[in-house]
């Protein structure tokens, strides 16, 4: 897999989880392509229903790969305004193509200035992934 | 400091109701690290996490016959748990710094494979979560993380096992089967007590991983209880979740579908079928009348489970088993087998629910094994 990360993007450093902010308070959510790793080919995914709130911190689904089942955990808090359909019904987009096809949804952000500064952003991007690679491969989450 | 528990004839509200809390509870740092030695009220039928349970289980008969069903947190194939089966689950944050699912699950594994050998049982980790015994299935492993940072590690172990029973219960016609194809279902599990060649006690068995896990860990465990806020907790999960027929018939997006290819090549006669869970597959069946050992098919089989459909993929799982089983498997050139899967991927279609097509942990793809005649 090609472990990009595009500088244009905010990515949250635990769970490999990137944000495309679209408008003051629209923000597109998807899986970075190390998280994608760790876990392997997806099987299953389901989100939260549309309209439910979610928490910072809080699972926001579960998804499946390779038998190991696993929450999906919100970077920021806020509602759920869409979902992509296509990926529920065909996960492997998310392996595919993880920053077009394969994102999961879209939120409505509660309050983007605040719980945005724990992102990962900009210049920062680099030297950070650069560093969560060599701490994967290292403690074994990806080879 | 870890906590032990030991407990038998759980409801499965109860059973999967607590390995849910306490993980979350490990993960919250509310709880050491546990490990936890159960068994199931006899019988309930428990699917994974994303399967569709009309498509899995026969829940007529798991009516008649009072077998609960219910949905387990982990993932992969139906399982029928009872009082024959040790439930195995070991909850923790991370051991020794290491966090990494896949590296904690080769801990896992090996401490019930130390466990397993002790009787002289040659039982080994294969694939992505299975133990095997010289190709027969004896126990299926699966994994949960959970968003406070907790695993639940889980292994159903057939300490003994009623094999008509649990095909009845997970929906495979066993009225239509021939005693021969039964048979041959029946050779690709096997139990504790089968290799043995005696009625050996669940309790001899829990007594014995305990051991395994206490040397393997450093850890010299006592039996703990729940306190008043765990058992509350329980409780709470029981209701919202495992009682809950929202979450045990929930729908699933993702299709289950069912293919299979059938064609003559200078290897003989090959026949492949898959069960598949969108682009991802669940189980592959290899038979025919071409010459290959049969723990060699069994292997390939094994490890194709729970696969990627990936051409390149199949083949790079593929290839490193046709150098370690050359000469079992050297009338059935791999590229005649790639091409014999890839076509039964691209012939699959959506099951419909409520089709007998479903897969079990320990069943491959229905009709599967029916036809089988390498030497």
């Amino acid at each position: 897999m090609d472990l990009t990360f595009p500088k244009h993007l905010y990515y949250e450093p635990e769970h490999h989880v990137w944000c495309l902010l679209e408008s003051d308070q629209k923000i597109r959510l998807g899986i970075d392509p190390l998280g994608i790793s760790s876990l392997g080919e997806l099987a299953y995914l389901s989100l939260n229903p549309i309209e439910s709130q979610i928490r910072k911190g809080q699972a926001m689904g579960v998804l499946e790969a390779a038998k190991m089942t696993g929450e999906l955990i919100a970077p920021l808090s806020g509602s759920i305004t869409e979902r992509n359909q296509e990926a529920l019904e065909d996960p492997y987009q998310v392996n595919q193509d993880p920053y077009g096809k394969g994102w999961l949804c879209v939120i409505a952000c509660e309050d983007w200035e605040t719980e945005s500064k724990h992102l990962i952003t900009g210049e920062a991007v680099e030297a950070w992934s650069e560093k969560e690679m060599e701490r994967y491969r290292s403690q074994g989450w990806i080879d | 400091m870890w906590r032990y528990f030991s407990e038998d004839r759980v409801s499965d509200y109860f059973g999967l109701a607590a390995d849910e809390t306490m993980a979350l509870r490990v993960g919250k740092n509310q709880s050491p690290p546990i490990l936890r030695l159960y068994t199931y009220r006899s019988n309930s039928a428990l699917v994974g996490r994303f399967q569709r349970i009309e498509n899995e289980l026969n829940l007529n008969f798991c009516e008649t016959q009072g077998i609960s069903v219910n949905r387990r947190p982990t993932g992969g194939g139906a399982i029928l748990m009872g009082e024959d089966q040790l439930g195995v689950a070991w909850m923790l944050r991370e051991w020794e710094g290491c966090q990494a699912p896949r590296e904690l699950m080769k801990h896992f594994a090996a401490t019930l494979c130390d466990g397993l050998n002790s009787f002289g049982i040659d039982a080994k980790f294969r694939g992505k979560n299975d133990l095997e015994v010289e190709g027969r299935k004896i126990a299926g492993l699966g994994i949960h993380s959970n968003a406070a940072g907790g695993y639940l590690f889980h292994c159903s172990l057939l300490v003994g096992l009623d094999v008509t029973l649990m095909l009845k219960a997970l929906n495979v016609p066993v009225e239509k089967l021939e005693a021969k194809k039964l048979q041959s279902i029946e050779g690709r599990i096997t139990t504790v007590r089968k290799e043995l060649d005696q009625n050996i006690s669940l309790n001899e068995v829990r007594d014995t991983l305990k051991k395994s896990f206490g040397k393997y860990f450093g850890i010299d465990f006592q039996k703990d209880h729940y306190t008043q806020e765990e058992q509350s907790a329980i409780a709470e999960m029981e209701t919202s979740k495992y009682l809950n027929r929202e979450w045990i018939y929930q729908k699933v997006e993702v299709p289950d579908l069912s293919g299979e290819s059938r064609q003559m090549t200078p290897a003989g006669l090959i026949d492949v079928r898959v069960t598949m869970a969108g682009r991802q597959i669940k189980a592959v069946f290899i038979g025919g009348d071409f010459f290959a050992g049969e723990s060699a098919v069994a292997d390939i089989e094994g490890s194709l489970r729970w696969h990627s459909s990936e051409p390149e993929a199949i083949r790079k799982t593929l290839d490193p088993i046709y150098i370690r089983r050359e000469d079992d498997l050297s009338f059935l050139p791999v590229e005649v087998l790639c091409e014999a899967v890839l076509k039964a991927i691209e012939s699959a279609q959506t099951i419909a629910d409520g089709n007998t097509s479903g897969y079990g942990c320990f069943v491959n793809p229905q009709g599967a094994n029916e036809e089988s005649q390498h030497p």
